[in-house]
């Protein structure tokens, strides 16, 4: 093969990373605005358009998509992106095919932070943001207790920090439990909360959840390429001096933020951190400089349209997503991975 | 020419010496092997060497200058290393592992420059792996594997190169065509290659010079038939052996016989 070919080849490999980058910008876009098609008031995707880009649109329709539609569809988009993206980081991080955003145990003390919240009324603040503060700190307080405990003379084993958050989560799922058993007529409400949903969403929340979403997406992205490299093996990282702790502690800290930020605002969604990002690497490849940005478009698309599902299946009614991700997402992915005969590793 | 000076290095891991008054060169085309038992610190002076671990006391000259005075990059410029688990499992193609040989000389955004092309061609060709530059990692052998990792150290561009146990888990093929390949880079590249091997023959058969370790010291170094004698093999492996010259082969073979009580 000629230099002009490995040329070609890598020119190649860039084009179509940006492709697909454009392919799924445009899905997602397309995604939102047929997504705010659908509800109890059919709007043409016309009429979406012009309200979208300050066109002739009726007044009813524009409430309807300016307030109620389009804050549900863009918070299910920001919670889907970060589950994926955090998801996505956290598989690369620790080298393991099963690692979620909730590996380090931070849905399991989002879910006591909100159920302190809703059974006792407990919480830092009140009104709107009380269920969705508790779960934040609680989150947090989390990774901290997990990361400090996991902590070995100035080093953190990746090993030890999986272990531990198994072990808090578990203490956590059990003072939830226990918050159950208490809860009485409010026991309804910590068992939606935790299957996870968007019923609730609003601007307020999305306001609340972006930027701490954008800074954690940003910091996960300026660390790919280093982390491609720890990918293959933390001595070969060494080797090509990468600077093991800068590619892994800000991820670390980066992914928990935006998984916080999610639950915190939704609950906790199953399927679709831990789905997402293996599909997209069966598509993508393991390169984390394409895996974390296609990653976090799907996260987003697949969370919008599993939404959408859950709110129209049994309307009036609705579902919480986070039944119809995993209920979708799961064939779907046995599907992909049967497919793949031959292929090791993941 | 001398490449690679190291002096009066030590190491250790908590209270327990693992390296203790470390001192060898190493010319430019040389090969060094260093042998011992398990646990004599082998590994260990390779990763200060490469200054993945830094060394308590002693200093390692690179090129003639002291290498705590290098930057990480300027290492990576110099010392290309190829791990002892380098089997590779996830489906990175050819191509990413040779390429990431370029990351330490790149900025964080920085696209591969025509440069950084021309020279992963080069390693890719060095290493005989062209052929393969789109295939992923899971689908090559073994033998493939390792060039491959070679072929990434090469595009590092390094004066020395420090490969641990690059035989280990091959056939006996694959295994001298790797050790063809090394011998080859360093006469033609003029590399200064280190090699940590447990293979007494190989290392016998392939390295200028051998560094025999016990305890984290040096017991013997210099001429493959100077350290490989059966005295320094009873003392240092407690084996009795036959070290006999082959003359088919050119070089020394080394005949375990029986552990010694």
């Amino acid at each position: 093969m000629e230099s002009a070919d490995i040329g070609a080849l890598h020119t190649k490999k860039l084009s179509l990373w940006f492709l697909i980058i454009v392919i799924l910008v445009l899905l997602l876009f397309a995604t939102v605005v047929f997504a705010l098609c659908i509800g109890p008031v059919g709007i043409p995707v016309d009429e979406i358009i012009n309200i979208l880009f300050g066109g002739e649109a009726s007044w009813s329709h524009r409430t309807i998509i300016l307030n109620i539609r389009l804050p549900r569809v863009l918070l299910g988009g920001l919670v889907g992106a970060s589950l994926a993206i955090a998801g996505a980081g956290m598989q690369g991080l620790f080298r393991n095919p099963m690692a979620s955003p909730y590996v380090l145990g931070l849905s399991s003390g989002a879910a006591f932070g909100a159920s302190l919240s809703i059974v006792l009324g407990f919480s830092i603040v009140s009104g709107l943001f009380a269920v969705p503060a508790m779960a934040f700190i609680f989150s947090f307080i989390t990774l901290l207790l997990v990361y400090n405990i996991a902590k070995v003379n100035g080093r953190v084993p990746v090993d030890t920090l999986l272990l531990a958050g198994i072990a808090i989560a578990a203490f956590f799922t059990a003072l939830v439990s226990f918050m159950k058993y208490l809860a009485g007529e409010q026991l309804s409400s910590i068992v939606f909360w935790m299957m996870g949903g968007l019923w609730d969403a609003r601007w307020e929340f999305f306001v609340f959840a972006l930027p701490m979403v954008a800074v954690g997406v940003a910091m996960i992205l300026i660390f790919s390429r280093d982390r491609s490299v720890l990918m293959i093996g933390e001595e070969h990282a060494v080797n090509l001096r990468i600077n093991v702790p800068l590619a892994r502690n800000p991820v670390l800290g980066a992914s928990s933020l935006v998984t916080a930020a999610a639950v915190s605002v939704s609950g906790v969604i199953a399927f679709v951190g831990l789905i997402v990002p293996h599909m997209m690497r069966l598509f993508v490849g393991p390169d984390n400089r394409i895996l974390l940005p296609a990653s976090c478009l799907v996260g987003a698309i697949f969370m919008i349209w599993t939404d959408t599902l859950a709110r129209t299946i049994i309307a009036p009614e609705e579902l919480p997503v986070g039944i119809i991700t995993a209920i979708l997402g799961a064939p779907f992915f046995l599907f992909l991975l049967k497919r793949r005969k031959g292929v090791t590793g993941w | 020419m001398v490449m690679l000076v190291v002096q009066g290095i030590s190491f250790s891991y908590g209270s327990s010496d693992v390296l203790a008054d470390v001192s060898f060169e190493a010319s430019d085309g040389e090969i060094v092997g260093v042998i011992g038992p398990n646990g004599s610190g082998k590994t260990t002076l390779l990763k200060c060497v490469n200054r993945a671990l830094s060394p308590r006391v002693g200093t390692v000259l690179i090129d003639g200058r002291d290498y705590a005075e290098l930057t990480r990059r300027e290492i990576a410029g110099n010392i290309g290393v190829v791990p002892q688990n380098s089997v590779v499992s996830f489906p990175f193609t050819v191509l990413d592992i040779v390429m990431m040989g370029r990351t330490p000389s790149m900025e964080r955004f920085e696209r591969e420059s025509e440069k950084d092309l021309e020279i992963v061609k080069k390693a890719l060709e060095m290493t005989n792996v062209v052929g393969l530059v789109d295939r992923t990692m899971d689908q090559i052998s073994g033998g493939e594997k390792q060039r491959v990792v070679i072929a990434r150290a090469l595009a590092q561009k390094p004066k020395i190169l420090l490969l641990d146990e690059p035989t280990l888990h091959l056939d006996v093929n694959h295994q001298l065509e790797i050790l063809d390949l090394i011998r080859n880079l360093a006469r033609s590249e003029r590399l200064t290659v280190i090699i940590v091997s447990h293979d007494l023959n190989l290392a016998a058969r392939y390295c200028d010079k051998l560094i025999l370790m016990s305890s984290g010291k040096i017991e013997a170094s210099g001429r493959v038939m100077e350290v490989l004698t059966e005295k320094n093999i009873e003392s240092v492996f407690r084996v009795k052996a036959a070290v006999t010259y082959d003359k088919h082969l050119g070089a020394y073979t080394v005949t375990p016989l029986e552990c010694c009580r």
